[in-house]
C-alpha cells in the first residue's frame, strides 16, 4: 500500500495493528504536529521535546495493541500519552513545573518563557486558557500540564475533590464554547 | 446509580479524558458511558474540546525526527514486497582515483597503526628480557648463596676444621665473624657475613693475636662483607689465643689500629 490520503480513526487503528510501515507513516504525518504541541506546552527545551516526541511514537508503535478503543478515541489515548511521556521526562530531569505553576501566575509564566519558545503555534490556545478564571486556570494547568490525579490538586489547592471536578468542568465548558461544542 | 445529570455535572467526565483519575475510576466511568447515552454524547464533545484543543497547540516537529523514529522501529518484513535492484552507476575515473586515495590513505594509517603496534610490542619485549636479566641475576645470586653455605657447613661439620666466632667489640653494633681453620690443610678461611661493606680505601685486615702481640693474617676481600662467602686467608695462618678483624686503609696495616677493631673472638 502507498500513503493514504484520508483514513477514519477505525482504518487506522486496523493497519497499525497489522503493523503496516505506512500506516505509521500517516499516523506520524497527522499527529506529530499534535503530539509535538503538546509536548512543547510541558516541556521547554526543544531538543528535550524532540527526545520526547521520538519516544512517543516508538511508544505508540510498540504499545498499539493496548490501545482499547472501548475506553476513547486513538487521539486521546496518544495525547495522554504523549503528555504522560513529557511529565515524566520533566520530573526525571529535576524541574518543578509544579512550583512554577502555583507561585507565579500562568499569565507572567505564559508571556515569559514558553511564548519566546512557541511564539505563534500557541497564541489561540493561550487566548483561551487566558480567558478561563484564575481557578480554573489552576486546575486545567495542575491536570493537564503536571498530570496530577484529582485528588493530588485536592490537597494542594486544600479544597475538596468534588470542587476540583467542578472547575475542571467549568473550565473544559469555556474550551467548548469557544470551539462551538 | 445518580441522576445522569449530576453525574455530567460532577466533572469526572472532564477528569476521565484528562487521564486524572485512578483505574477504578476509570472503570466505573467507562461503565457509565457505555450504559448512557446522555453520559456518552456528552462525554464524546468531551473528548472533542480536548482535541481541539490539543490540535490548537500544533507545532510541525524538525525534519529529521521521523528518520529517527523510523530508525527505532522494525517493521516487519513483508513477503509481498520485491527487492529493488540497486542501480549500477558506471565508474568514473574521479571515483576510481578517490577509491585509490582513499587506498593510500587507509594503508598509511594501517601503516602507522602497525608501525605502533610493532612499536608497543618491541618495548614489552625489552621489558620482559629486563625481567628475565633480573630473575637470572637473582637466580645466580641465590645459587651463589647455596654454594657458600653449602661450604660453610661443610667446613663446621668437617671434623679437622676448627671455628672461630668473633663478636663485635663495639657496642650498640652487632656484628660477627667467622673463622675456619684447618689444621691438616694449614689452611685458614674466613666469613664476614656480619660485617658492613667497608667504606671507599678502606678494608679489613685479619689479626691473631699470640702473646699479645698482633699478627698480620692478611687483608680480606672487601666484597663478600654481608655475604656468606668464604675467603681464604692468604697467609699461612699462626695459631693464635685469639683473632680479630680491624678496619684498615687499603692495603693494610703493619698494627691494627686499636678503635677500629670490629670483631674479636678467643681461639
Amino acid at each position: 500500500m502507498g500513503i493514504p490520503q484520508h483514513l477514519e480513526e477505525n482504518e487506522l487503528i486496523a493497519l497499525l495493528k497489522k503493523r503496516e510501515q505506512d500506516a505509521f507513516t500517516y499516523l506520524y504525518r497527522n499527529y506529530s504536529a499534535t503530539l509535538y504541541g503538546v509536548i512543547l506546552s510541558i516541556i521547554i527545551n526543544r531538543d528535550t521535546a524532540d527526545d520526547v516526541l521520538q519516544e512517543v511514537f516508538v511508544k505508540i508503535w510498540n504499545n498499539i495493541d493496548k490501545y482499547d478503543a472501548s475506553k476513547g478515541r486513538l487521539y486521546t489515548w496518544m495525547v495522554n500519552l504523549t503528555r504522560n511521556a513529557a511529565i515524566d521526562k520533566l520530573r526525571s530531569k529535576g524541574e518543578i513545573l509544579q512550583q512554577k505553576i502555583l507561585n507565579t501566575d500562568f499569565s507572567v509564566d505564559t508571556s515569559g518563557s514558553r511564548t519566546t519558545e512557541v511564539p505563534t503555534d500557541n497564541i489561540g490556545v493561550r487566548k483561551i486558557v487566558h480567558a478561563l478564571k484564575p481557578e480554573q486556570r489552576t486546575v486545567i494547568e495542575l491536570a493537564y500540564y503536571s498530570g496530577l490525579t484529582m485528588e493530588e490538586i485536592a490537597v494542594q489547592l486544600e479544597i475538596p475533590t468534588g470542587t476540583v471536578k467542578t472547575r475542571l468542568r467549568a473550565a473544559i465548558l469555556k474550551l467548548r464554547n469557544s470551539f462551538n461544542l | 446509580m445518580e441522576n445522569p445529570k449530576e453525574y455530567i455535572e460532577s466533572g469526572i467526565l472532564e477528569a476521565y479524558y484528562m487521564g486524572s483519575l485512578t483505574p477504578q475510576e476509570e472503570a466505573e466511568v467507562i461503565k457509565h458511558i457505555r450504559e448512557n447515552a446522555d453520559i456518552a454524547a456528552e462525554a464524546a464533545k468531551i473528548e472533542e474540546a480536548l482535541e481541539h484543543f490539543a490540535k490548537e497547540h500544533a507545532t510541525t516537529p524538525p525534519a529529521h525526527i521521523e528518520g529517527e523514529i523510523l530508525k527505532q522501529i522494525k517493521f516487519p518484513e513483508r513477503k509481498t514486497a520485491t527487492q529493488i535492484p540497486l542501480p549500477v552507476t558506471p565508474k568514473k575515473p574521479v571515483a576510481a582515483i578517490a577509491a585509490a586515495a582513499a587506498i593510500l590513505i587507509g594503508s598509511a594509517f594501517l601503516n602507522i597503526a602497525m608501525w605502533n603496534k610493532n612499536k608497543a610490542m618491541e618495548s614489552d619485549l625489552a621489558e620482559l628480557h629486563q625481567r628475565m636479566d633480573t630473575l637470572r641475576k637473582t637466580n645466580e645470586r641465590l645459587t651463589a648463596l647455596v654454594v657458600n653455605y653449602n661450604k660453610s657447613r661443610d667446613m663446621m661439620a668437617d671434623e679437622g676444621m676448627k671455628t672461630v666466632v668473633m663478636h663485635t667489640v663495639l657496642k650498640g653494633h652487632p656484628m660477627a665473624a667467622t673463622l675456619y681453620i684447618s689444621n691438616a690443610e694449614k689452611a685458614a678461611y674466613v666469613m664476614i657475613n656480619a660485617l658492613p661493606a667497608p667504606p671507599e680505601g678502606m678494608q679489613y685486615q685479619l689479626w691473631a693475636i699470640k702473646d699479645g702481640k698482633s699478627m698480620d693474617m692478611g687483608m680480606i676481600p672487601g666484597e663478600i662483607a654481608g655475604t656468606a662467602e668464604v675467603a681464604k686467608i692468604p697467609m699461612p695462618l699462626v695459631a693464635g689465643e685469639a683473632y680479630a678483624i680491624s678496619l684498615e686503609k687499603k692495603g693494610g696495616s703493619p698494627s691494627p689500629t686499636s678503635e677500629q677493631i670490629y670483631v674479636y673472638g678467643k681461639g
